[in-house]
């Protein structure tokens, strides 16, 4: 069996999905994952709350994060945190992310000479 | 004292919510704000003048997820209006930061591949109504019948157009999600 093969399906993640998903590193509900991701990207990031609320339901269905703590019926606003599935997840992304960036600043540096 | 009402028939297919909701627009800055909302029919209360944006969201929810969904709306400054089965309309200042509701192409694609698999439930249920009212009529035709049949088939057809381009929308929206 392997792990790996199962995230291989959901990387990349969408920006969307990514952003989420590393604001709920620690528990919040859906308005604090939107100022978080907004503070987190000085504003670039804007999540419109039709966007927010597909991205929770998606990472929730495919288990990367779930709900968090006891909900009350009388409590509308859920809170989430990030599954162990999901951290590992993360962790992938980074590989993913800065093996990117690894490559793409090598590929600057050495193709200095050349004028585009 | 009782407000003002006025209702509106207007007719968007399902793809054409950026004409809708400037349309919705357009009646609050005249002071018609959206009060309900039902497939054709728009119910309009008399106010002030306000530049106020709409959005109608398809979401198809369990019960118990309703509050919370509207709750992540009213959060980022959008009113719950109304809703009819599966259609959720909000309203928001013109102002507001959160003013696109959906700011990605993945979550519209949800939104319009729900809309889509309801359109292909839907095309065999109006077939087997065309079909058992065919039955019906060769027994004994009456005008009734045939008028009925011949709604649900305009309506038939209707679903047919809305599908085909349903599914040129999600296709384009998968398509810019991929790229």
């Amino acid at each position: 069996m392997n792990k790996n093969d199962d995230f291989r399906k959901i990387s990349p993640l969408t920006e969307t999905s990514f952003y989420v998903l590393i604001s709920l590193l620690e528990p919040l509900h859906g308005y604090g994952i939107m100022q978080k991701v907004e503070k987190l990207s000085q504003g670039r990031i804007i999540f419109g709350p039709g966007t927010l609320y597909g991205a929770i339901n998606n990472l929730q269905s495919i288990g990367l994060i779930s709900m968090y703590g006891e909900t009350t019926s009388n409590d509308r606003k859920k809170t989430y945190l990030v599954t162990e599935k999901g951290k590992v997840l993360i962790n992938l992304e980074i590989d993913r992310l800065k093996e990117m960036i690894i490559n793409a600043e090598s590929l600057i540096e050495n193709t200095k000479h050349i004028k585009y | 004292m009782k407000k003002k009402l006025k209702q509106c028939i207007r007719f968007f297919w399902v793809w054409q919510e950026e004409k809708e909701m400037k349309w919705l627009r357009q009646m609050s800055q005249k002071g018609w704000h959206l009060k309900n909302a039902c497939i054709f029919l728009y119910t309009f209360e008399k106010g002030e003048p306000t530049d106020i944006v709409y959005y109608g969201d398809f979401k198809y929810l369990k019960k118990t997820d309703v509050e919370e969904y509207i709750g992540m709306y009213s959060d980022a400054g959008w009113k719950f209006i109304c809703s009819q089965g599966s259609w959720f309309y909000f309203s928001s200042p013109a102002d507001n930061k959160y003013k696109e509701v959906y700011t990605d192409n993945q979550s519209r694609l949800i939104k319009y591949r729900r809309l889509l698999l309801i359109h292909v439930i839907f095309i065999p249920i109006l077939m087997n109504s065309l079909r058992m009212i065919a039955d019906r009529m060769s027994d004994n035709e009456t005008v009734l019948m045939g008028t009925l049949m011949l709604i649900i088939f305009v309506i038939f057809l209707v679903f047919i157009y809305s599908t085909i381009r349903l599914i040129g929308v999600v296709s384009k929206l998968n398509k810019s999600i991929k790229e």
